[in-house]
């Protein structure tokens, strides 16, 4: 009688390990989920400010044409003048129009025909955020001149510190 | 006569099942409570940008020699009265190809881009559809965000989600 209670207790203890077992591996397929989840969540809020710092620089008086704007007959004029290396926190500042397969820098010969304005580089080791901006120039069209606006990225780049 | 130690452990072993049943039916109802959570849409200010920046986006309608519609005035116009564009475009072609054009070069989905697919769609205050464009297949984090423009038709949505 005695060998038969302690075995019906040991059975009974294997079975409540089962679903113990089974339970904390259910719960840490949960966790896992939820983490993963969490650890997006984290990425996107991370991206979101980066791209805010990015929104901050594209208001500047010196840039923009409006919300999500950016003047590129102003930056070039920028780009040509070393001061303002000092003026904003960033150790580069790049406005990219979308739509070329290949980058044409941006030069006084070549305006508005390019598609890369440098407003400058101070080619330090860095990480670059950006944020879409309208990337809008006077150009000519027949006989009028006209605002046109193409859509392009604005491209600010921090150095690293190691 | 039957033997009683055979009887106790067809018992025992029917409770054993019933306990597995039990466990498999408590797990199966968690999982499906999980499943049907819907997926969460988290708000992008990167897609928002992007959306803002193409509504002043110079389209190829232009409606008169020294007139050009940009984005913002070809999704109002194939709202309000579908005007025809020089080329003769009406201006809800001109809306799908130059969003179509400007997707494509910003969220095309490839093996190392960030996003996977992209779901633009422009809608008016009664829910009638004026464009709709799709590519790639959705997996991973569903992001989004929208603008509303002002017509006399009332406000007009566009949304764009990407996944990736």
């Amino acid at each position: 009688m005695n060998n038969k209670s302690q075995l019906k207790i040991q059975q009974m203890a294997f079975m409540l390990m089962a679903v113990f077992i089974f339970f904390v591996l259910a719960g840490l397929f949960y966790i896992m989920s939820q983490s993963n989840d969490i650890r997006a969540k984290a990425n996107l809020l991370e991206r979101n400010r980066a791209i805010g710092l990015a929104n901050n620089l594209v208001d500047s008086a010196e840039f923009t044409c409006g919300p999500y704007c950016i003047d590129a007959d102003r930056a070039m004029v920028l780009s040509k003048r070393g001061i303002y290396q000092n003026l904003w926190q960033v150790s580069s500042i790049k406005i990219r129009s979308i739509g070329n397969e290949k980058d044409v820098l941006c030069t006084e010969a070549n305006y508005p025909d390019c598609n890369l304005i440098k407003v400058y580089d101070k080619k330090v080791g860095e990480i670059s955020v950006y944020s879409y901006v309208s990337v809008c120039k006077r150009v000519k069209n027949n006989e009028y001149v006209e605002y046109k606006c193409e859509l392009g990225k604005f491209i600010v780049g921090y150095a690293v510190k190691k | 006569m039957k033997n009683p130690t055979c009887k106790k452990s067809q018992e025992e072993i029917i409770g054993f099942v019933l306990i597995i049943l039990l466990v498999t039916v408590i797990a199966i109802v968690f999982l499906a409570i999980s499943l049907r959570k819907e997926v969460e849409r988290l708000p992008s200010d990167e897609i928002e940008s992007f959306l803002q920046a193409s509504m002043r986006y110079s389209t190829e309608c232009f409606i008169s020699p020294e007139r050009r519609y940009n984005l913002k005035d070809v999704i109002v116009s194939c709202a309000e009265t579908n005007e025809r564009c020089m080329n003769n475009q009406t201006a809800c072609v001109n809306l799908n190809e130059t969003m179509g054009f400007l997707l494509r070069q910003s969220w095309a989905p490839c093996p190392d881009c960030p996003a996977n697919s992209y779901n633009f769609h422009v809608f008016d205050e009664d829910n009638r559809t004026l464009a709709s464009l799709k590519g790639g297949n959705c997996s991973g984090t569903r992001t989004y965000s929208q603008v509303f423009l002002p017509s006399y038709s009332g406000k007009i949505t566009s949304e764009l989600e990407i996944c990736g």
